[in-house]
């Protein structure tokens, strides 16, 4: 119980739009032991991102509870709120919009100190930020260069000494490599487990590449529309997947080997379309080889089917 | 028994502005046979773009400037053709697939007025003929015609890309150009486009270039393989040769060793140290020798040459 | 990229940068020219002699030796007013300007940051204002608040402000959906925080390029409301209601038209070029 880090409980997010009710998170349960990864997984629109800033509080949530080291957060008023953001931080996909471009490195790695009013002398800042930068690899000249100078990886590295700055817990990695060149994102990746090891950081990691994410994981999440579809630590989800759309994922993969060309590859037919007042059912039941008539009636219940595993599905 | 359709020797371009002097691509030779595809790999800022844009003289005209080399394309040398002429060829002999299907379709045009445009453009075919041709390629890329009424924003990302496919393929080209055709969409959408593509290129035989940062990409669609890094090609072969062939260029290397491997269960991937030049200060010698695991004197002081393995090229110093 | 990202004081950086730009150079030393001239007109020509005394037997003489800019309809030196106008125009108009980009900078982020309710009756207020035409509005301030410098500035101030309230919520908006400000809220940065340091740095542009186009209007404006009498009182020289003197004389004596005009011109013209310059040395993106 008490190595529960973070524990969310039947989260729910729906944005009102023209159309109707978005289900961007609908019904979410997860839970992360301090010190590990939990990676959640997914396409566009699957609800992932919202997942992240949800739990902390970016997003005002619909319906549920994220406990935080035992205390439900959606209790907290605006300034235990504030006290809160130094346990809990977020890395976000792009780091060419989420730097103010106006600020040089180590302002905007100053930002979360000064905001919280950390240090009072300017020296210890100074040192602070420097300390900062040398964890997360940035050269001491890049001190007062401005973000536009930076490459991408670079930029996340600011990001990321932005993130630590406050000593968090635990970390909301939003597709923290996902527009990073290969060779750039295999380094940042490298770094933030490092990081892990250290600080003994909690991570939940948002990704839509299944392959980026089997390094960094404890245990995998992968949603579709919304909802959890599967959930189990990363080894068995990758040797034993069970629900049709995590085995479509791993398929859809294209792998840099050579004598898979032509074959055709386990992929799912149809788009993914927009949780807007969805009926009940299964909602990947239209993109399904196995749907069953059942699968577009009954809403498919979240079950262990083994340690552990868990899976929404009919069959 | 092969026939060469393009034929690039020695290119050279340039982006120059006020401040500084970008060497965008470095004396590139590449050849492509008529219905083979040729995947060109690379990082951001590796020149693969620019590379594309110079077959088809797309290069923003103010800032870019091709200094040396020529292209040949069915034997005419692109790069002496009047604009006049260059654009007959564009859409119907050479034509493009971008990387963002959501911006490069206009969105005020329905989809069949999009695909038409370009027959009126190059085709003498009738209003009849331009309509049964609209429904031909739709067919083609797998979307239904009676969409064809439909605009862009009524499609998804995937179905928009088959849209812009479909664009291309309409004056049936002998070269394909696509920019990151799938860099934009879900990997279970880009599983279904690949598949696509790989099958109309195979059936239409179209030459294709395929420009690309995934090497999973490429293996999946494409019979060569050239690997470009800081404006220079440092591998080049057959997809065989790349994949598996023994000898290696470290650059080459190391991209694969920051791929996740899915097979495997390792807990730390190897990546290339460091990070790209800035394209305006290369260094000296070969251009990859400060990332480089294997460096020796002779990479700082000197450019290495091309060595040839039967058809295997390898542009570094330890092959010499 | 190789040397050390030294740190330069924001203000050398930006003069730096501003040299570069020639155009810019230009207008800044025409504009400090025009404010040395304000300063110093005392010393260039007398104003009680020369600038307000009547001489009728000298009036509507063409430009010579002896009145470089001819005379007007009274007989003064139009040199003469056009020197010692600089000083009410220049100063009425930039500081109703600066004033008036401030307060709408501020109205405009708050509506645009916050939105919702706030918003809207921010921009509904604002819209009704817009509808007024400007020179009706003042008219009415003025008339409510009597005549008068001081009156004569509210009243532009809250004719003109409206314009940059919409513009600059406009670039709020943009600016917003930003994904470095949603990473400053996560850092735990307060709304004031992040208005003044995300939002309002990054709308900066727009600003400074609305201010400098306002500059020529707001001395429009100035003189218009002078023509009406609610401004500045003759025999007090300005150049906007210089301009409406000289119109009784377009025929026969256009220099009473054109000598103001250009003054205005060429201010405005300096303005706008310093703007633009400002604007690009502000901005670290475009550095080198």
């Amino acid at each position: 119980m008490s190595n529960k880090l973070i524990e969310v409980k039947n989260l729910k997010k729906y944005f009102n739009t023209p159309m109707g009710n978005l289900h961007a998170v609908d019904d979410v349960s997860v839970s992360i032991d301090r010190g590990k990864t939990l990676g959640v997984v997914g396409e566009s629109g699957c609800g992932k991102s919202t997942l992240g800033k949800t739990i902390i509080r970016l997003h005002e949530p619909t319906e549920g509870e994220v406990l935080f080291k035992g205390e439900n957060i959606f209790d907290y008023s605006k300034k235990d709120m504030k006290k809160l953001r130094s346990s809990i931080q977020i890395i976000f996909q792009d780091p060419y919009s989420s730097l103010n471009p106006r600020m040089t490195v180590s302002r905007l790695i100053a930002e979360p100190l000064i905001s919280n009013k950390i240090y009072k002398s300017k020296r210890e800042m100074e040192d602070r930020i420097k300390s900062l930068m040398e964890t997360v690899g940035l050269s001491g000249r890049l001190y007062n260069a401005y973000p536009h100078e930076l490459d991408g990886g670079r930029r996340q590295r600011i990001g990321i000494a932005r993130a630590l700055a406050m000593n968090p817990d635990f970390i909301i990695c939003d597709e923290p490599v996902s527009a990073l060149d290969v060779s750039i994102q295999a380094q940042i990746l490298n770094l933030l487990m490092d990081l892990q090891e250290e600080l003994e950081l909690t991570y939940l990691f948002i990704t839509h590449d299944l392959s980026v994410v089997k390094h960094i994981s404890d245990e995998i999440l992968v949603m579709y529309l919304g909802q959890s579809v599967e959930k189990a630590p990363y080894k068995e989800l990758f040797d034993n997947p069970i629900h049709p759309y995590t085995k479509a994922l791993l398929g859809s993969i294209p792998k840099p080997i050579l004598g898979e060309r032509g074959k055709i590859r386990n992929t799912i037919k149809g788009e993914i379309f927009t949780p807007i007042n969805p009926a009940s059912g299964c909602r990947f039941a239209k993109r399904c080889d196995y749907a069953k008539e059942k699968c577009y009636v009954e809403d498919p219940v979240f079950i262990e089917v083994s340690e552990n595993h868990f899976v929404a599905c009919h069959i | 028994m092969r026939e060469k359709l393009l034929e690039i020797r020695d290119l050279k371009v340039i982006y120059k502005t006020d401040e500084e002097t970008v060497e965008a691509v470095n004396n590139i030779d590449l050849d492509l046979y008529k219905g083979e595809s040729l995947g060109i790999v690379g990082e951001t800022g590796a020149g693969k773009t620019t590379t594309a844009l110079s077959i088809i003289r797309l290069l923003p005209y103010r800032v870019a400037k091709i200094l040396s080399g020529e292209i040949i394309f069915n034997e005419q040398n692109l790069l002496e053709l009047s604009e006049k002429d260059m654009r007959k060829i564009r859409g119907n002999n050479i034509s493009m697939i971008f990387q963002d299907p959501m911006s490069s379709l206009n969105p005020v045009l329905t989809v069949e007025d999009q695909i038409a445009e370009v027959l009126r453009l190059h085709m003498d075919y009738g209003k009849e003929m331009i309509k049964k041709r609209v429904k031909e390629v739709l067919q083609l890329v797998g979307i239904p015609h009676d969409r064809m009424f439909e605009y862009p924003h009524q499609f998804s990302g995937g179905m928009k890309q088959r849209v812009g496919i479909a664009i291309a393929l309409a004056c049936d080209p002998d070269l394909l150009i696509a920019d990151e055709p799938t860099t934009a969409l879900d990997v279970t959408i880009q599983a279904q486009v690949l598949n696509m593509i790989d099958e109309l290129q195979s059936r239409l035989k179209t030459s294709m270039i395929l420009i690309t940062h995934d090497l999973g990409v490429v293996a999946q669609t494409c019979d060569n393989v050239a690997i470009m890094y800081a404006g220079e090609i440092v591998e080049s072969g057959t997809a065989k040769d790349i994949f598996e062939g023994e000898r290696h260029h470290p650059y080459t290397e190391g991209l694969f060793g920051s791929i996740p491997n899915l097979d495997i269960d390792e807990k730390r991937l190897n990546p290339i140290q460091g990070v790209m030049p800035e394209p305006s200060m290369l260094p000296s010698g070969c251009r990859f020798h400060p990332r480089c695991p294997h460096c020796m004197d002779i990479c700082i002081a000197e450019s290495p040459q091309s060595k040839s393995f039967d058809g295997h090229h390898i542009k570094c110093h330890l092959f010499l | 990229m190789n040397n050390d990202y030294k740190k330069q004081s924001q203000v050398k950086e930006v003069f730096r940068r501003l040299k570069k730009n020639k155009p810019a150079l230009i207008g800044l030393i025409v504009i400090s020219i025009i404010i040395l001239v304000a300063i110093f007109a005392d010393f260039i020509v007398d104003y009680e002699t020369v600038a307000i005394e009547q001489n009728i037997s000298q009036r509507l003489r063409p430009p010579s030796r002896e009145h470089w800019m001819g005379t007007d309809g009274f007989g003064r030196d139009v040199f003469a007013r056009i020197v010692h106008g600089t000083r009410v125009t220049l100063s009425l108009s930039l500081v109703t300007t600066f004033s008036s980009a401030f307060l709408g900078s501020i109205i405009g982020a708050i509506a645009g940051y916050f939105g919702g309710r706030i918003d809207n009756i921010i921009m509904r207020i604002n819209d009704t204002i817009m509808c007024i035409p400007p020179i009706l509005l003042s008219l009415s301030v003025v008339a409510a608040l009597g005549a008068g410098l001081r009156n004569l500035f509210i009243a532009i101030l809250v004719a003109s402000t409206p314009g940059f309230v919409r513009l600059i919520r406009s670039v709020v908006l943009g600016v917003r959906s930003e994904e470095f400000i949603e990473a400053a809220h996560a850092l735990g940065t307060s709304d004031i925080k992040i208005i003044w340091n995300h939002v309002l740095p990054n709308a900066m542009g727009p600003i400074i390029v609305q201010s400098t186009m306002y500059v020529a209007g707001m001395i429009l404006l100035t003189s218009g409301l002078s023509f009406l009498g609610l401004g500045v009182q003759p025999p007090v020289p300005e150049w906007g209601y210089m301009l409406n003197e000289g119109r009784e004389f377009i025929r026969h004596s256009p220099h009473l038209i054109y000598m103001p005009g250009i003054a205005i011109v060429i201010s405005a013209l300096s303005l706008n070029l310093l703007g633009d310059g400002l604007r690009d040395a502000l901005d670290p993106k475009l550095k080198n």
